[in-house]
């Protein structure tokens, strides 16, 4: 029974993490807290719903076309909402991300209307069984899929951003725009990077977890939350922080829902990462170095 | 003569608002040269080498090469072969020193073998960046931060190598160390345009030099023509 909940939620744990991962490369590179970050998932996941439901493409094709598409909205709200105002007033970057939340909401409901709208998995077959002394672990194969597509993204842009000349100067364009420059680094160019592969992130994230939300508005709200929360209790400027983060949120929160009440699991999830931001501000990977105002 | 000089600037001026930091200077630097700006704190140095650089507004001419680099984008510049080792050295504090180093050598990164070739010159030159060469630069001593700093300007062989006040909070020891590295960096056909206020050091390695007070030169000549006693008392309020 324990073995099953924490199983279930490093599997939630492992969505929360890679949305924190997403908001903090765009955090990281442009200085951006993304705020619609979610909702621009959600769009993502009804351009699968369209293709796939409404026109009837292949499943896999459908499913890169949104991600292709959230790769494309990540980089036209860095490029042509953000970018503007960069150097004029940083907080109204936040703003306008709020807004753009507001008003994806909004398209989402005009175009597609407030129905529930359901997505098959990907995967349907018999779930994995694991029987051992004590216990039995059901895993269903929908969830194996998001553990194996969010483990292997992770690798990925660890290996990108440690091992690649590319991925090398987007970590200096993060800590340093203007010395970057004085490498031949394109900040410019990196920015708008940092955001496609953000972008693409939060499109898979709506994805992966779409099957079990359904595809609607507000689809992305919870996810995105816990998402922040992540990013929060890991630091918000650690990549492994974020990972950290998301898979402990996701344990705490499936303990919580269990054993005390699955209607508090929320709220004390929070109470419980609100502690532990008490007795260590910077978060659990964060660096404790203090900012200038 | 004049197609000795790698780096032609004319009447540039730099504003900062209302304030002219740099008021309509005049200068060039020659081939395989070593030439200083000196002056006061505040008296347009910095301001001159970040337009040099691109990375503030500025007015009037800049050629470097032959080439007119007057407006363009900062990033671009290094792959001509001017590089700017930056004011408070400006390394990257959370990646390693090899990274830092490799950094610098972003505009030829298709090219591994110069990069290769260029980290073992880096690392001759400053041998105690290979010994730290996994550490975090961040957790480098203030010296080898400089070291770091300079090593990372070479990386991608610069024509004309620009410093800001490497000399800055460093002990007089450690100064002497990057003004015999600058020595050697200048020996093997690099020019340099240093900007300085410890001036007694910068003159000591420098072919000529300009002295900079209120955004314009006040003296500039040859180093053997200038007298130190009078340049102190008169124009670097020392």
């Amino acid at each position: 029974m324990v073995f099953q909940q924490i199983i279930a939620g490093i599997i939630t744990g492992s969505l929360y993490a890679i949305v924190a991962l997403g908001l903090v490369i765009a955090y990281k590179v442009t200085g951006v807290m993304n705020f619609a970050y979610g909702y621009m998932g959600m769009i993502s996941a009804y351009i699968f719903f369209t293709f796939f439901s409404m026109i009837g493409m292949n499943y896999i094709l459908s499913f890169f076309i949104a991600i292709a598409f959230g790769a494309f909205v990540g980089y036209a709200v860095e490029r042509r909402l953000l970018r503007p105002v960069r150097n004029i007033s940083p907080a109204s970057m936040v703003i306008i991300t709020l807004g753009l939340l507001l008003v994806l909401e909004g398209v989402a409901l005009q175009i597609w209307g407030n129905n529930y709208q359901q997505i098959p998995n990907l995967l349907n077959g018999l779930p994995l069984i694991l029987r051992f002394e004590g216990g039995i672990i059901v895993i269903p194969q929908q969830n194996l899929l998001i553990l194996g597509v969010v483990t292997a993204v992770i690798i990925a842009l660890i290996l990108y951003l440690n091992l690649t000349f590319q991925g090398k100067a987007m970590r200096a364009v993060a800590q340093n725009e203007e010395i970057a420059k004085l490498m031949g680094i394109n900040s410019s160019l990196m920015m708008s990077i940092s955001w496609i592969i953000s972008g693409s992130i939060g499109a898979l994230a709506a994805l992966l977890v779409a099957p079990q939300t359904f595809v609607y508005p507000d689809m992305m709200l919870s996810l995105q939350i816990m998402g922040f929360t992540a990013a929060v209790l890991g630091g918000f400027e650690s990549i492994p922080g974020s990972i950290i983060g998301g898979i402990s949120i996701g344990i705490i929160e499936n303990l919580v829902g269990t054993y005390i009440s699955t209607n508090l699991k929320t709220t004390f999830s929070l109470a419980i990462i609100v502690a532990i931001l008490i007795v260590k501000p910077e978060g659990l990977l964060g660096s404790a170095k203090s900012r200038r105002v | 003569m004049a197609t000795d000089r790698i780096l032609e600037v004319e009447n540039l001026t730099v504003k900062y608002g209302p304030i002219e930091a740099v008021r309509g200077t005049n200068f060039f630097v020659g081939n395989q040269e070593v030439v200083s700006i000196l002056g006061a704190n505040g008296a347009g140095k910095s301001s001159t080498l970040k337009a040099l650089a691109g990375l503030i507004p500025h007015e009037g001419r800049i050629t470097f090469l032959s080439k007119d680099i007057s407006r363009t984008e900062p990033y671009k510049i290094p792959y001509l072969g001017l590089t700017l080792c930056p004011e408070r050295r400006g390394i990257f504090p959370d990646l390693s020193v090899e990274d830092n180093l490799l950094l610098g050598a972003y505009t030829i990164r298709k090219n591994k073998n110069l990069i290769k070739g260029n980290i073992k010159k880096v690392y001759a030159l400053f041998q105690r960046l290979e010994e730290r060469k996994r550490q975090l630069a961040g957790t480098l001593s203030g010296g080898e931060q400089q070291m770091l700093a300079i090593g990372r300007a070479l990386m991608n062989d610069p024509k004309l190598l620009m410093l800001d006040e490497p000399s800055l909070g460093l002990s007089p020891k450690l100064v002497d160390f990057i003004f015999d590295s600058l020595k050697t960096i200048n020996k093997s056909g690099t020019a340099i345009l240093l900007v300085e206020q410890n001036a007694m050091i910068a003159m000591e390695i420098s072919n000529r030099i300009y002295v900079m007070q209120n955004g314009k030169f006040a003296i500039s000549g040859n180093t053997k023509d200038v007298d130190f006693q009078t340049l102190k008392m008169k124009y670097l309020g020392v």
